[in-house]
């Protein structure tokens, strides 16, 4: 997909992860500036994370946190799986998913966020953790071969890409046949204006 | 379910922007932090019973209407 690219909503596609790129970076460089939303360990608490998820795992990434969701709520991932966490961020729930396959399972975290994968990567190095890798790579073009995974977990990330159904259908294809999405996002109870969706600051903000 | 889903399901809901140290300005259109699970069909024929049961008949005199409607039923945000 081009930068360019003008989506059905008149949304420009490049102005528009730029502008998330520029949001996650702040929050993966200064998580406790405030945002519009809530970061870190609190709001895993929120979230129903459990303290032994987190246990071992570093404050840094911890921090940088910002799901909507709790994608392991839905059920526990099983020692060996294979996992695609779709906007991985600051990887918590990669690292969580690695601790959950153990050993013998494998983990791939996809963000677009130069800084946010910085800060996964380091995490997964300071956990000792080396079943997780984590790529650059977009929700509608992930880097994954077809069916390799077990489950697609992902977290406050479809509600910011305008073609979800083009993402879902991403997921599909790396899933194995019977495969599991578990996923924590956004939903709106009153439906958005057309005119209100072209708005980037709407999007990200 | 156009993606190829089965068996999708809400299973978690609640107001999560509430608090935050900014005001979002998507807020006024409710927005709620969700948990939800699919499956991947396992295979063609689960996913054709699956497109089975979610057909249903328009009576004619609503056809018109059904279709006009379609596309306005988006629930993510924004």
């Amino acid at each position: 997909m081009s930068d360019s690219l003008q989506t059905e909503l008149g949304l420009d596609l490049g102005q528009l992860r730029q502008a998330i790129q520029e949001e996650y970076t702040a929050v993966a460089r200064d998580p406790g500036r405030g945002y519009h939303f809530h970061t870190g360990r609190p709001l895993a608490n929120m979230l129903g994370y459990d303290e032994g998820w987190l246990e071992g795992l570093p404050a840094g990434s911890i921090a940088s946190f910002a799901g909507t969701g709790n994608p392991f709520r839905i059920g526990l991932l099983r020692p060996g799986e294979r996992v695609v966490d779709v906007g991985s961020g600051a990887g918590i729930d990669s690292l969580i998913a690695a601790k959950m396959v153990g050993p013998d399972g494998h983990v791939i975290g996809v963000d677009m966020t130069p800084a946010m994968l910085e800060r996964a990567r380091r995490s997964a190095n300071e956990a000792a953790l080396g079943h997780v890798e984590f790529h650059a790579g977009l929700a509608e073009s992930l880097p994954v071969p077809d069916g390799w995974a077990d489950v697609v977990i992902s977290n406050g990330v479809l509600n910011l890409l305008p073609d979800k159904l083009a993402a879902l259908q991403e997921m599909a294809r790396v899933l194995k046949p019977a495969g599991r999405l578990q996923i924590g996002d956004i939903l709106v109870q009153q439906a958005v204006p057309a005119d209100a969706k072209q708005q980037i600051d709407l999007w990200t903000g | 379910m156009a993606a190829g889903f089965v068996d999708f399901e809400i299973t978690w809901q609640a107001d999560v922007f509430s608090g935050a140290p900014q005001e979002s300005s998507a807020a006024e259109f409710g927005t709620l932090g969700i948990t939800f699970r699919a499956r991947k069909a396992a295979d063609e024929q689960e996913w054709q019973a699956a497109l089975v049961s979610l057909s249903c008949e328009v009576p004619t005199p609503l056809e018109g209407l059904a279709s006009s409607d379609a596309g306005n039923n988006g629930s993510l945000s924004p």
